[in-house]
This record gives structure tokens, C-alpha cells and sequence, in this order.
């Protein structure tokens, strides 16, 4: 019975720590990351007013508010892409098989693309790797036109926000390599996806109708 | 002597009572069972059928989300309103069953779990109380524990219990949260109430997507794939696993609702 008493006793002890250790962590935890969602939130502001009104515009992936960073190092929301269309495609670097095709099917997109208003954009899924030198040697590699190409990388929760919004999958190996969808996504000037070609080494016609569905802004 | 221990142990009692009834205004953390970690195996192994993911320690909510609660969080966040939600976070059916923005009505109950809720929609009530969404790992690390045991994906008694609930269509109101029974480790309804929403569901790459360079069969759901899976007899994990795979994040089904955890780090390193 003592015996009993005295282990109740410590667990309560124990029990209190714990509680008090919970108490005073949430406290914490609580004031760095709000502030900086404030932030973002309020930079959002002026895009969001305007898309407000808009009902196509329910759908623009540019509603995310997650930040990237550029090749360049510059800090961007999706949002500053707005005006021009986007070819564009979620890759790592490292990627070995599936990326460098996708790359290239991009690629000869391009050079059967004559026009002003369209970019491409890869958006790494590496968070860890790809850092803007490591993307900036990426397009160096590949000899990407960096006036008419933008890659950008940015942390998990972001890459996961815009995987989960243009239905593309991915899945981390223990390699550290991904399994992924391979896409081309077609979005308007105002971030809607107005199209999405699936598939690798497949024809890119039918990406380049869709662009020229439209006359050059 | 023994009265002494007695009253310290009173005083101790009445103290964490106090505390705790504290806490649960502080840290909706309140409500939350300690998984202890563990290790969870894939279906689809990638590369080899030995890949078994370590789950780190976490806590999850011991029942998913209610109406209310859900409620109580578009109250204070406006913009999860129906009227409100943008379509890329929330298709035309987010809380259709709700009676209006801010009423229940009579189609669910306040201690139901909320269903009809996208992705979006979850993740941001999860983090509106800085939790967030379980991993597929996390939550069938949660999931595969019976009763009595923190495993029973080999008792075909309990597999067949979850099975059976899958082959029941819905047809009435859905039952108050904590109606099906808990589990191993003291959290309800993991089955036989709703399908819940992870962090990756995006990740369950079950059509010929995980190897770009293998051909479209070698992963389908029913094909070649389910050859290389991890767990033949397991069919309740091979329908989650095909029904995450059909899934969007704007996505939002009359069964579908969610559930959220947090990080055992999180909570200890922050002294």
C-alpha cells in the first residue's frame, strides 16, 4: 500500500513536469511563426482584393501565399508571375530519368514557341538540395535561356500546397530521390491551369495548341 | 507518514486537474494521445519491399473533428465560411451539409465529425491550433492497432472487422465521434466512422506513377503492382490506399473528415 503510494506520488510528480513543460513550450512555439504568417499574409493583400471579384479567378493557383525563392535568390510569391503564361513543371535536380525529359519536352515547346507572353517554370520538389546555386548550375547545365526560363525553390509545406492544387504526386525515396507525376502544366496570366499534358517523351502538340488557342499579348 | 503522502498526493491530483483544465484553453493539444513512434511498412515498396518508414514519437487527437468544433473555427476564421472558400481550396460541396455558413441543421450532429472538408480546409484547422495533419505513415501507424494490440494487421479478425465496415454504404446520420471504440493506444474511431484526410495524401502513387520508367502497368492498383506490395492479406490498407489516391485537395465527401497531430519534438524542445 506504501509502496503503492509513493510510485503514485512520482508518476504525479512526473506527471506535473510534463504538464508544466507543455504549458510553458506552446507559449513559445506560438509567437515566431505567427508573426511571419502576418506578414506574408498582409503582402498578399493587394492580390487577393482583386481576385476577390473575380469568379474565374477562384481557381488560380496564385492564390497560394507560400514564398520562393528564385534562381536568383529573390524572394517571390506565385502571384508575381502573374501576367504571362507559364509552361510549367514541379522537377529536382538531381533527378536522373524523368526530369531531363520533361526538361527537354519543355524545351522543344519552346522552340516552337515565337511569342512574348509565355515563360517557363520549373519548380523544384528538393527543398533540401536545391538551393538557388544549385538551380542557377541546373539551368547552366541545361542551358536554359534565363530571360524566358524561372525556376524556383521553396520549403516543404509549399511544395506540398502546390502539388496537392495541380493534382501532381510525389513521394520521397529513402534514397533521397522522388517518385513523381510527370506533368507540363499550361497556366494563364492569371495562374488558372488551363491545361495539363501527362506523360514523358510523349508529342507536345497539343501543349503548343493550347497556347496558341490565344493570340499573343 | 502515511497521511502526509496521502495529502501531498491529493495536492499534486488537484493541481494537474487544475493545470490541465488550464491547458485546454492554452493548448488544444488537450484531447491528444501520445503515439510512442514505431515503424510503418509501406504497401508499395519502390525499391525494395524491405523500405520500413520509423515514425517519430507524436500526439494525435483522440477523436476527429466535430461539427462544433469545425464550427467554432470558421466563426473565428471567415474565410472558411462556405460562401467564402475559394473552389481551388474547397469544391462546390465543402459543409453542403451544414444547414448555412454558421448553422449546423439537421443533417449531422454537433458531436459528429465534420465531413464535406477538403485538404485546405483540415490543414487549416490543424494549424489554426499549430498542429497539423497526420502522414500516411503516422496515421497507419495509429491505424493498424487493434484493441489490444499496437499491431493487428495479422489478426483476420480485425481485418475483417474493418472490412465489413467498408462494404456498409452510409445511410443515416453519421454517429457521434467516439462511438466506435478506441484502440491500443486510447484513440477512437481510427475505423468504422469516416476516411480521414493526411498531410500526403498526394503521395499514395498507386497508377503507374512512382517510376516514370517502368511503364504504366507496373504499379496499377490491381495489375502488377499489388504483386510487389508489402502486405497481401491487408485489404482495408490496399482501399485506403487506392481511395488517397483518387482524392484532391479541393476534394470534400459526405465521409470524409480528418483528425490532427503534433509533433513530440515540437512540444519538448521549445524550453
Amino acid at each position: 500500500m506504501k509502496k503503492a503510494l509513493i510510485i503514485s506520488a512520482t508518476v504525479s510528480v512526473v506527471l506535473l513536469g510534463v504538464v508544466l513543460y507543455l504549458l510553458i513550450g506552446v507559449k513559445n512555439v506560438e509567437s515566431a511563426p505567427l508573426e511571419q504568417v502576418k506578414q506574408t499574409s498582409s503582402e498578399m493583400k493587394p492580390c487577393c482584393a482583386n481576385l476577390k471579384n473575380d469568379k474565374a479567378n477562384d481557381n488560380s493557383i496564385y492564390q497560394l501565399e507560400s514564398v520562393w525563392k528564385t534562381e536568383a535568390g529573390k524572394k517571390i510569391t506565385l502571384n508575381d508571375l502573374k501576367g504571362k503564361k507559364q509552361i510549367m513543371a514541379m522537377v529536382f535536380a538531381n533527378c536522373t530519368y524523368a526530369c531531363p525529359l520533361i526538361v527537354n519536352d519543355m524545351k522543344k515547346i519552346e522552340s516552337k514557341i515565337n511569342r512574348n507572353d509565355v515563360d517557363f517554370l520549373l519548380v523544384s520538389i528538393d527543398s533540401k538540395r536545391d538551393t538557388p546555386e544549385a538551380l542557377t548550375q541546373y539551368a547552366k547545365n541545361n542551358k536554359l535561356d534565363l530571360k524566358r526560363w524561372h525556376l524556383l525553390t521553396g520549403d516543404e509545406n509549399g511544395i506540398s500546397e502546390l502539388a496537392a492544387v495541380l493534382g501532381f504526386k510525389y513521394k520521397k525515396e529513402p534514397d533521397g530521390s522522388f517518385s513523381h507525376s510527370n506533368i507540363i502544366n499550361v497556366l494563364d496570366e492569371n495562374g488558372v491551369v488551363a491545361y495539363q499534358h501527362f506523360g514523358l517523351n510523349q508529342d507536345v502538340q497539343d501543349v503548343i495548341e493550347e497556347i496558341n488557342k490565344s493570340k499573343e499579348q | 507518514m502515511r497521511k502526509t503522502t496521502k495529502n501531498i498526493l491529493f495536492f499534486l491530483m488537484f493541481s494537474i486537474n487544475a493545470l490541465l483544465a488550464q491547458s485546454d484553453k492554452i493548448n488544444p493539444a488537450n484531447n491528444m494521445m501520445l503515439i510512442s513512434g514505431g515503424v510503418y511498412t509501406p504497401l508499395y515498396g519502390e525499391k525494395n519491399n524491405d523500405l520500413k518508414i520509423k515514425v517519430a514519437p507524436f500526439f494525435i487527437d483522440k477523436y476527429a473533428v466535430t461539427n462544433s468544433q469545425f464550427l467554432k473555427f470558421v466563426k473565428e476564421n471567415p474565410k472558411w465560411k462556405r460562401s467564402n472558400a475559394k473552389k481551388l481550396f474547397a469544391d462546390e460541396n465543402y459543409l453542403s451539409n451544414w444547414k448555412s455558413d454558421l448553422e449546423l441543421g439537421k443533417n449531422v450532429l454537433p458531436n459528429g465529425p465534420v465531413t464535406n472538408i477538403s485538404w485546405f480546409a483540415a490543414k487549416a484547422y490543424c494549424e489554426y491550433y499549430k498542429k497539423r495533419l497526420p502522414s500516411v505513415a503516422e496515421w497507419e501507424l495509429v491505424a493498424k492497432a487493434s484493441s489490444n494490440q499496437p499491431d493487428g494487421s495479422k489478426d483476420q479478425k480485425y481485418i475483417k472487422q474493418i472490412l465489413e465496415w467498408y462494404s456498409r454504404p452510409i445511410t443515416e446520420k453519421i454517429s457521434p465521434v467516439g462511438s466506435r471504440g478506441k484502440n491500443y493506444w486510447g484513440v477512437y474511431d481510427m475505423h468504422g466512422l469516416i476516411w480521414e484526410w493526411t498531410s500526403d495524401f498526394f503521395s499514395s502513387l498507386v497508377t503507374g506513377e512512382s517510376r516514370g520508367d517502368s511503364g504504366l502497368e507496373r504499379n496499377l492498383f490491381c495489375g502488377s503492382g499489388s504483386v510487389n506490395a508489402s502486405d497481401f492479406k491487408n485489404y482495408p490498407a490496399f482501399m485506403r490506399s487506392a481511395f488517397r489516391s483518387s482524392l484532391k485537395a479541393n476534394y470534400t465527401t459526405s465521409n470524409l473528415g480528418f483528425r490532427c497531430v503534433k509533433d513530440y519534438k515540437e512540444e519538448r524542445k521549445t524550453k
